[in-house]
């Protein structure tokens, strides 16, 4: 998935929407019931967030559950109106950062209505340039006005030397690029002041100089920066038939017990490869990765992608709701004192 | 780490990684420095693809009616004004990508095309007015909210010695709409202060000196001869169709 695809460029269709502000759209807490014995496969330890940087703890959060969507341009209209089951909403930051007018007017629209969290493409925390501090201070200002409770990026680099290539490069899977890359991981939650979470890209090739596997290359970034996962189920199977892996086998070589959000999105076959594009619905063998994976480790939120080849709302949402029944099913026979804490008590 | 900092094999990575990404360095010498790929050199040759392809996406996302233009004329114009392509490869050397935003890439074209004519004479003026109009648009409509009039980030003053908005929408309904006829014209490409719309507007010549008060810029001197109530009315008249805010302090 490329930068590319991920931010707003021309103009939006038809100018600003009406307001609806009397009205709240429906609203569905995922139907979580408590009491029943969870499944099995429980990793032995589970990441609560609270490992590096709690939020303020002034700040109120909101905090996402169940089933969310990507905030996208081409819908900023159509959710104004949306009477579904919307969940929350993630966005992309760098297309508010610095920017305004009408995208950052809809996303505070949203904001009082959804949970928003934001999901970053942008900050190469794997990269060798240094952390962009001005854009973190503004970074931390959106988070704390949409009462973030924690922030996501990518285990990757996108920068070498000012140069910016939009998009999201894999890393030698070394031992110094883990203690490189966990040590700006910290300094990113620091600046935050919030939990961090690190999502397991999609990689074509595995780069020269690696020592080790994805599965232990993720592991232990995520567990010398003490930061969450997001795990991108789709990634892991595209990864998986890519280099002509198990995808169950990669899915539990990474360190599923600090999954603090789940991705899910479909992909499309270019030649031999599979292409993590988010332009098409999941895949039955994606579904059944994403429920073997919410069993494992329990009903954290769940956000589908959908970036390009966008279609209309109602459809993106009919996939997310076929991700929500997954979501509630698992859910409903999870124990709560086993159920990972991150985003309800971060 | 800096990519050229003696940091150990990491920095060397990014060292050999940056030209090869940009496609300054071949495949064969960035193997040779970095060591074998663990799977097949097509697999890692597939990120320069990304790259470039990221590129030209940017390019058609923010600038697809020139490019349309471009492709349709690029085989009927003197060879020297080159294909879509070769301008982009040309742009991308004399612009490498920076920025946060992809946005940031293209922002360098209109006056990159600009200069490009001087040295090109027979590419068409046109190109670069649809460039920057298709730039200030998009700018306008992402500018941050809170700075003041605006000038050069919510709101652009400009005069094109082409239609261009007609004929975008023109090349937006049909790729083979004719280049119009030269018509030079003050435009005014703005936000609406408050209701958030890109908009178009063609302003009187007392509707510039009030822009050139706002602007605290000195106001053309075929234009000073206004009168001043005329300047007052024109002020209202942008107010009233969201150009400018309403003024906070007395004009000059
Ligand atoms: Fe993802």
């Amino acid at each position: 998935m490329s930068h590319a695809d991920l931010v707003h460029r021309g103009l939006p269709h038809g100018g600003l929407p009406q307001r609806h502000d009397g009205r709240l759209p429906q609203r569905h807490d995922g139907g979580l019931s408590h009491g029943r014995l969870p499944h099995g496969r429980l990793p032995h330890r589970r990441y609560d967030g609270r490992g590096l940087i709690q939020p303020r703890s002034s700040m109120t959060t909101t905090q996402p559950t169940g089933v969310g969507i990507g905030l996208r341009r081409e819908h900023f209209a159509a959710i104004e109106q949306c009477e579904r089951r919307v969940g929350w909403l993630e966005i992309i930051p760098e297309n508010y950062v610095a920017h305004g007018g009408h995208a950052l007017a809809n996303l505070r629209w949203c904001a009082e209505r959804w949970p928003v969290v934001a999901h970053g493409v942008s900050l190469s925390v794997g990269g060798p340039d240094p952390l962009d501090e001005d854009y973190l201070v503004g970074l931390r200002r959106l988070l704390d006005e949409l009462r973030a409770p924690f922030y996501t990026d990518h285990l990757c680099y996108a920068t070498i030397g000012g140069v910016n290539f939009y998009d999201l490069l894999p890393l030698p899977f070394s031992e110094e690029a883990v203690h490189h890359t966990a040590a700006r991981i910290r300094q990113l939650a620091d600046r935050l002041e919030r939990p961090v979470a690190v999502e397991n890209i999609s990689y074509y090739a595995t780069m020269p100089g690696g020592t080790m596997s994805e599965g232990q290359f993720v592991s232990a970034v995520v567990e010398e920066a003490d930061c969450g996962l997001l795990l991108d189920v789709n990634n892991v199977y595209v990864n998986a038939q890519n280099h002509r892996e198990d995808p169950r086998a990669s899915l539990a070589a990474l360190p599923l017990h600090r999954t603090m959000q789940i991705h899910i999105a479909g992909h499309v076959k270019e030649g031999e490869r599979i292409i993590d594009n988010h332009g098409r619905p999941l895949i039955e063998p994606v579904w059944a990765l994403y429920e073997q994976a919410l069993q494992a480790v329990g009903p954290v939120p769940t956000l589908l992608e959908w970036d390009t080849d966008i279609p209309a709302l109602d459809r993106v949402l009919d996939e997310a709701d076929r991700a929500q029944a997954i979501w509630e099913r698992v859910a409903s026979s999870w124990s709560p004192s086993h159920a990972p804490r991150t985003a309800r008590s971060a | 780490m800096s990519p050229d900092d003696h940091g150990g094999a990491l920095a060397a990575f990014f060292a050999q990684m940056k030209p090869y990404l940009l496609g300054q360095q071949a495949l064969a010498p960035t193997l040779r420095a970095l060591g074998p790929p663990h799977g097949s050199e097509d697999d890692f040759s597939f990120y320069r693809v990304l790259a470039e392809r990221n590129l030209f996406k940017v390019m058609l996302e923010l600038y697809g009616p020139l490019r349309t233009l471009w492709l349709r004329r690029q085989d009927e114009l003197p060879a020297a004004v080159g294909t879509w392509r070769a301008m982009v490869d040309e742009y991308i050397a004399a612009h490498p990508p920076a920025g946060r935003h992809p946005n940031c890439f293209g922002e360098a074209l209109p006056e990159f095309l600009a200069a490009r004519r001087e040295r090109i004479p027979e590419q068409p003026v046109v190109y670069e007015e649809l460039a920057d109009f298709c730039w200030i648009r998009t700018r306008a409509h992402q500018a941050p909210d809170d700075e003041g009039d605006g000038f050069d980030s919510r709101l652009f003053v400009r005069q094109y010695s082409y239609p261009i908005p007609d004929f975008v929408a023109a090349l937006g309904r049909d790729s083979q709409a004719p280049v119009p006829e030269p018509q030079p014209r003050v435009l005014l490409v703005y936000r609406h202060w408050q209701q958030l719309q890109v908009r178009l507007f063609h302003p009187s010549a007392a509707g510039l000196v009030a822009l050139a008060r706002r602007q605290g810029v000195e106001v053309p001197a075929p234009l000073q001869a206004v009168p001043s109530d005329h300047v007052e009315i024109a002020d209202a008249a942008l107010v009233e169709h969201g150009v400018l805010g309403p003024r906070v302090t007395a004009p000059a």
